[in-house]
C-alpha cells in the first residue's frame, strides 16, 4: 500500500468533501458564529456580539446539564442492551432450525418503521386501556398494568422502544461478523473436544470483540441523537426529566426561536460527541491490548 | 454443528421457545399496526377487537383522500436519488481510505465520520437559514443534498468494508502492470464490489426513508416525505391511528422488498473493517 | 476504519480543526452577517414599501369587490388551497364545500395537517415569495408573531364590504384571542372556531354537577376506587396539554398569567392555590399514568367507564356521547367550568403571499357567513357567534349548547396576542408539569415560570407594566 499520488487522492476525495464542506462544515461554522452572537431566525435584527455569554448561560442551565446526563445514561443503556440483544439474535439465527430464513427476513422490520411512528405506536401499545399489550396481559392474568408510572418505568419504556427499533441493526452487523470469523480456530477447538459454549466463550467472543465494540459505539452515537421517541411519548416530561439533548436543542431553536442559544448548545453537543468517541476508542485500544 | 443427537435435541429445546418469543417481540407491534389498519375507525382504539369485520375504509381514506401517492412518489424519488448519489460518492471516497496510506488518512476518515456523529439539530438550524437564503428551501434538491451529506459517512464506512473483501493482490498486480489508481478503481474494485454497492444503495435508501428531523426542518410545504405524512395524523383532538396504521403499512412495503434483496449481501460484507483479513 | 488514533494524529486533527474554525469562521461570519441583514430588509421592505403598495392595490380590488358583492356572485372558476388542522371542524366544512363550489365555481382544496408541525410549516410558507396556500388558519399563540411579521392580509376593508359578516356577532373573548383589540386594532383574522374547555361528567354518576372547584375535587375523590375507577381522567402531558388543563384550576382560584398591564402574575398566591388543587386532583383522583396523557389516552380511559369526569374541549361531548365511539354514549353531560376557563381559538387568515387572493376572499366571505356558520354548527362544529349559540334549531339538536356558550363566554386564552406566545405556553407546560408531578414545589415552579416568561417578554421588547392590553368585555 503506497501513496497514490496527490492528484488521484484529490479525485477520489474531493467529491465527498465538497458535500461535507458545503452542507456540513459551513453550516457548522455558521452555528459557531451564531453561538457567539444574539440572533434569531424569526427576527429581522442584525446579530449582536455576545462572545461566550451564551456558552456561560447554558453551563448554568440546570435543564441543559440534566439533559446531558439523561442522554448519556439513555445512550449507554440503550447501546448496551441493543448490542447484547443483537449478539443474542446473531447467535440464535446462526443455528439451523426451521423458519430460520423467514425470521432473518422479518427481523429487520422494526428498522423500516420511522422512529416517530415507532414512538407513537409504542405509546399506544402500552396504554393501560387502549394498549394491545396490557390487554393481552389482562386477558391472561387479569391484572391491570400501567407502563408509564414514574421515572424508572418511563425510562425503561423509552429504552425498550429504542432497542426494539435498533437491535436488528446491531444484529445485522454482528451476524455478518459472526459469519466471517476464521474457520480454523473454531474447527481446531471442536476437534479438540470443546463444547459449543466453550467455543463461543473462548474463541468466538474474543474474535468478535472488535465488532461488538464498534456496534456499541455506533448505537451509542445513534441514541445520543434521539429525538423522535421522546417527542412522541413524553414530550420530555414530566418537568424536563426525559429531555434528550436533541429534544432540548430542537425546542430552543424551533419552538422558542432562540437560534443563537440553540446554536451554542448544538456546537457543544457536537464536540461532546467527538470527545466521547475519542475516549471510547482509547478505551477500546486498551481493552483490545489487554485481551491479546 | 451439533455433535451427536443428544446435543442437537437439547439445543432444539432451548432454541425453539426463544425463537417463538423472538417472533412475538419483533412482530407484535407490527402485527398490531397491520390489524389496526383494517379496523373501522370506531374500533381502532379498542384492543379487545381482535376478531372483527375487516374493512378497507382506512386504506380507502388514505389512498383516495390524502395525497399519499404523491408523497410516496416524492419520498421514493428523493431516497433513490440520495441512495445512488451517496453510494457513488462513497465508492469513490472509500477507495483511497481502504487501499492506500497517506498523510492525514486517519484525520480525513475521522472528519468524514464526524458528520454522522453530529446531531441533526446542530446542522439543521444553519441549514434552514442557508437554504432559505439560496432559495433552496423546501425543494427536492435541498433534501437530497442534505440526506446525502449525512448518510455519506456511514455509506463510506460500509463500502470500505466491502472493499476490504477484495484481495489486495489483484490491485497490486494491476499496479505492476502500470495501471493508475483510477483504472484500478474502475476496472477492479467497482465491478467486484457491485453486490456491496447495491447493498449500500438499499441501506442508504432505508435510512433516508426513515429520516424525520431534517425533513421537518427543511421541507414540509411543497415537498413532503412519508414520515411527515405519518406524523401529520397526530392531531390536537387525538391521534388518528387508523389512517396512520394504513399509511405505515403501505410505506413498509417498498422498504421490506428492498431489504429482502440485500440480506445475503449484508451478511457477506458488513463487518465495518473490524475483522482484519 | 482505522484501528487506532495515535495521539499525534489526534492533536493534528484538533489543530486542523482549530485552524479551520478560524479561517472559515471569517468566511461564515461575513456570510452570516449578510444573512442577518438580508433577512431584515426582506421584512422591513414589506412593511414600509409594501404598506403603501398594498393600500393602492387593496383599493382597486375593493371597487371590483363591491360590484361582485351586491350582484349575484359571478362564478370565478379557480382553485384555492386551504391549510387547516385536521379536526372535526375541518371535516364539517368539507362537507359543505360543494355548496361553495356551486355558488362561486371555486374549488377549495383542503390540506389537513397535524398540530405539532403547523407552526414551522406556516412560517416556512411565509418565507416563500409565492406561497403555497391561499387561506390558512392561525392558532392564537402565533397571532402576534404573524401580525408583526407582516405576513397577513389586513381584513378591515374586506369586513367593511361584507356587512353580512357581522363582526359584533362574534364573542368578544374570541375576537380578543385572534387579535382584534390588540395594537392598532386592525383585524387580520376572523375567528374560525373555538376550543374552550369545559367539564365533561357522567350524569348518571353525578346527578348534581359541581359548581366550584372544591366540589369537583370532592366528588372526584369520593368516586375514586383505584385501580378500576377514577374520578378524573386527566391530561397532564407536558406541553400544551398540562396547561390547557391546569390553567383552569389557576383561573378558577383567581390566578392569571398576565394582568392588563402585561405584568407577569403567575406566581400569585391564588395561582399557587389553584395549581396545588390540580396537583391534589392528579394525586388523589386521577390514574397515576395520566401525567403522560393526551386526549386519546384520557378518552380511551373515560369512555369504557373508568372515569367520572374529564376536562377537555367543549365540543368533545359529541364524541363522548357517540355510540360509535363511546361505550358509555348518552351518559355524559357537559358543564362550564367554575370561573374563567381556558380558551383556545383559531382564526382564518389570508397570507400576503397567497397566489389567488381574491378567490381567497370569496372563500372567507362564504365560510364565515352567519348562515354557513349555522350549518357548520348543526353538523357538530364549534360555534363562534352569539347568534349561532342562541339559535333555536341548535338548541333543539344540542341541548348542551347553553353550557358551551357559557364556557366560551367566560373564557380567557392562555396568552394574549403577543410575540413569543408559543414559547410562553411551552414554559408554562414545562413548569406546570414539574410542579404537579412533585418534581418541584409549586411556588418554585411558578416563580421560575415567572422569571422565564419575563425573559421572553424582554427578549421581544415588551416591558411588563408598561403595556396596555384591553381585556375583552362581556
Amino acid at each position: 500500500m503506497r501513496h497514490p499520488g496527490v492528484k488521484y487522492l484529490l479525485i477520489f476525495l474531493i467529491p465527498s468533501s465538497v458535500f461535507f464542506v458545503l452542507f456540513g462544515e459551513i453550516p457548522f461554522f455558521w452555528a459557531v458564529y451564531m453561538s457567539a452572537h444574539h440572533w434569531s431566525v424569526a427576527f429581522p435584527r442584525p446579530p449582536i456580539f455576545a462572545g461566550v455569554d451564551l456558552y456561560e448561560k447554558f453551563m448554568k442551565d440546570n435543564k441543559f446539564m440534566y439533559s446531558i446526563g439523561f442522554t448519556s445514561l439513555f445512550s449507554f443503556s440503550s447501546a448496551l442492551l441493543a448490542t447484547l440483544l443483537g449478539l443474542g439474535f446473531a447467535v440464535l439465527l446462526s443455528q439451523r432450525f426451521r423458519g430460520n430464513k423467514i425470521l432473518k427476513g422479518l427481523i429487520i422490520l422494526p428498522l423500516l418503521i420511522p422512529e416517530i411512528s415507532c414512538g407513537l405506536m409504542w405509546r399506544f401499545l402500552l396504554h393501560s386501556e387502549l394498549g394491545f399489550i396490557p390487554f393481552i396481559i389482562r386477558s391472561i392474568t387479569g391484572l391491570r398494568v400501567e407502563f408509564l408510572l414514574g421515572f424508572p418505568a418511563t425510562f425503561t419504556t423509552l429504552l425498550l422502544t429504542d432497542c426494539w427499533r435498533w437491535a436488528p441493526f446491531c444484529y445485522l452487523i454482528i451476524y455478518a461478523g459472526l459469519q466471517s470469523l476464521p474457520r480454523e480456530p473454531i474447527e481446531a477447538a471442536l476437534v479438540d473436544g470443546a463444547s459449543d459454549i466453550q467455543v463461543f466463550r473462548y474463541i468466538k467472543l474474543p474474535l468478535l470483540a472488535p465488532i461488538l465494540f464498534i456496534v456499541f459505539l455506533l448505537k451509542f452515537i445513534q441514541s445520543f441523537k434521539v429525538y423522535d421517541i421522546i417527542y412522541a411519548i413524553t414530550m420530555g416530561g414530566p418537568g424536563y426529566s426525559t429531555e434528550s439533548l436533541s429534544f432540548t436543542i430542537y425546542m430552543e431553536s424551533f419552538k422558542f426561536f432562540n437560534t443563537s442559544y440553540a446554536s451554542a448548545e448544538a456546537v457543544f453537543f457536537f464536540y461532546l460527541v467527538m470527545i466521547i468517541c475519542f475516549i471510547f476508542i482509547k478505551v477500546r485500544d486498551k481493552l483490545i491490548g489487554s485481551l491479546r | 454443528m451439533g455433535r451427536g443427537s443428544k446435543n442437537g435435541m437439547r439445543k432444539k429445546l432451548i432454541i425453539y421457545p426463544i425463537v417463538v418469543i423472538l417472533y412475538i417481540i419483533i412482530l407484535l407491534p407490527v402485527f398490531w399496526i397491520l390489524l389496526t389498519s383494517f379496523k373501522p375507525t370506531k374500533l381502532t382504539n379498542v384492543p379487545e377487537a381482535i376478531i372483527f369485520n375487516p374493512t378497507l375504509s382506512q386504506y380507502d381514506f388514505v389512498i383516495t383522500r390524502t395525497n399519499l401517492w404523491s408523497v410516496l412518489g416524492s419520498t421514493i424519488f428523493i431516497d433513490i436519488s440520495t441512495a445512488v448519489l451517496t453510494t457513488f460518492l462513497a465508492s469513490l471516497a472509500a477507495f483511497p481510505l481502504t487501499r492506500y496510506h497517506f498523510f492525514g488518512k486517519d484525520s480525513v476518515a475521522f472528519w468524514f465520520l464526524s458528520f454522522w456523529m453530529g446531531p441533526p439539530v446542530a446542522f439543521g438550524i444553519p441549514l434552514f437559514v442557508i437554504f432559505k437564503i439560496f432559495g433552496l428551501f423546501d425543494t427536492y434538491l435541498a433534501l437530497i443534498l442534505c440526506y446525502t451529506t449525512f448518510n455519506l459517512p456511514l455509506a463510506i464506512w460500509i463500502v470500505m468494508s466491502f472493499y476490504q473483501e477484495i484481495p489486495p493482490e489483484i490491485g497490486e498486480a494491476a499496479e505492476l502492470d502500470g495501471a493508475n489508481p483510477l483504472q484500478i478503481y474502475f476496472r477492479i474494485y467497482l465491478p467486484l464490489a457491485i453486490p456491496g454497492l447495491i447493498a449500500t444503495i438499499i441501506l442508504v435508501f432505508i435510512f433516508a426513508w426513515n429520516e424525520f428531523l431534517y425533513a421537518l426542518i427543511l421541507a414540509g410545504t411543497r415537498v413532503k416525505t412519508i414520515t411527515l405524512l405519518v406524523s401529520s395524523y397526530w392531531t390536537m383532538a387525538g391521534v388518528l391511528i387508523g389512517p396512520m396504521a394504513a399509511t405505515i403499512t403501505i410505506s413498509i412495503i417498498p422498504a421490506l422488498l428492498a431489504c429482502w434483496f440485500i440480506q445475503e449481501y449484508l451478511v457477506r460484507g458488513l463487518t465495518f473493517g473490524a475483522i482484519s483479513r | 476504519m482505522k484501528e487506532k488514533i495515535s495521539r499525534r494524529k489526534a492533536i493534528s486533527t484538533a489543530g486542523k480543526l482549530a485552524i479551520g474554525v478560524i479561517i472559515t469562521g471569517a468566511v461564515a461570519g461575513v456570510a452570516g452577517y449578510y444573512a442577518g441583514m438580508s433577512a431584515a430588509p426582506a421584512r422591513t421592505v414589506t412593511k414600509t414599501v409594501g404598506a403603501t403598495v398594498t393600500k393602492t392595490v387593496t383599493t382597486t380590488v375593493t371597487t371590483t369587490k363591491t360590484v361582485t358583492a351586491t350582484a349575484t356572485p359571478t362564478k370565478k372558476a379557480g382553485k384555492i388551497k386551504v391549510y387547516l388542522e385536521d379536526v372535526p371542524e375541518a371535516h364539517y366544512i368539507s362537507k359543505l364545500l360543494d355548496e361553495f363550489k356551486d355558488k362561486t365555481g371555486i374549488d377549495a382544496v383542503f390540506e389537513l395537517a397535524a398540530y405539532p408541525v403547523m407552526h414551522e410549516k406556516l412560517i416556512s410558507n411565509f418565507m416563500l415569495s409565492k406561497g403555497a396556500y391561499d387561506v390558512i388558519i392561525v392558532d392564537n399563540p402565533w397571532v402576534a408573531e404573524f401580525d408583526e411579521g407582516g405576513w397577513l392580509e389586513p381584513l378591515d376593508d374586506f369586513v367593511e364590504e361584507h356587512p353580512e359578516l357581522k363582526i359584533d356577532d362574534y364573542l368578544p373573548s374570541l375576537l380578543w384571542t385572534v387579535g382584534k383589540y390588540w395594537k392598532d386594532g386592525k383585524l387580520y383574522m376572523l375567528p374560525y372556531y373555538n376550543y374552550a374547555v369545559a367539564l365533561m361528567y357522567r350524569k348518571d354518576l353525578i346527578p348534581k354537577p359541581p359548581e366550584t372547584w372544591d366540589e369537583i375535587y370532592e366528588i372526584a375523590k369520593k368516586l375514586t376506587k383505584p385501580p378500576d375507577f377514577y374520578g378524573m381522567a386527566a391530561q397532564a402531558k407536558r406541553g400544551y396539554k398540562v396547561v390547557e388543563e391546569g390553567l383552569n384550576y389557576v383561573y378558577g382560584a383567581g390566578g392569571r398569567v398576565f394582568d392588563e398591564k402585561l405584568n407577569v402574575v403567575i406566581d400569585s398566591p391564588e395561582a399557587a392555590k389553584g395549581l396545588e388543587l390540580y396537583k391534589k386532583v392528579l394525586k388523589d383522583c386521577a390514574p397515576p399514568e395520566s401525567i403522560h396523557w393526551e386526549f386519546d389516552e384520557a378518552f380511551a380511559f373515560a369512555h369504557p367507564g373508568h372515569a367520572a369526569m374529564m376536562i377537555t374541549y367543549n365540543w368533545m361531548i359529541g364524541a363522548l356521547n357517540d355510540p360509535e365511539r363511546s361505550k358509555t354514549a348518552g351518559k355524559w353531560s357537559v358543564k362550564a367550568l367554575p370561573g374563567t376557563c381556558v380558551l383556545g381559538a383559531w382564526g382564518w387568515a389570508i397570507p400576503k403571499n397567497a397566489p389567488n387572493k381574491d378567490l381567497a376572499y370569496e372563500f372567507l366571505a362564504w365560510v364565515e357567513n352567519p348562515e354557513t356558520c349555522k350549518k357548520r354548527a348543526l353538523l357538530g362544529g364549534a360555534p363562534t357567534r352569539t347568534s349561532v349559540f342562541k339559535d333555536p334549531d341548535l338548541h333543539a339538536k344540542f341541548p348542551y349548547i347553553d353550557e358551551q356558550y357559557k364556557a366560551v363566554k367566560n373564557s380567557l386564552a392562555i396568552v394574549p396576542p403577543i410575540l413569543g406566545g408559543e414559547e410562553i405556553v411551552h414554559v408554562l407546560g414545562e413548569e406546570f408539569s414539574a410542579a404537579v408531578t412533585g418534581l418541584k414545589p409549586v411556588e418554585d415552579a411558578l416563580k421560575s415560570a415567572k422569571s422565564r416568561i419575563e425573559d421572553v417578554l424582554k427578549r421581544y421588547g415588551y416591558e411588563p407594566g408598561k403595556v396596555h392590553i384591553p381585556m375583552p368585555t362581556g
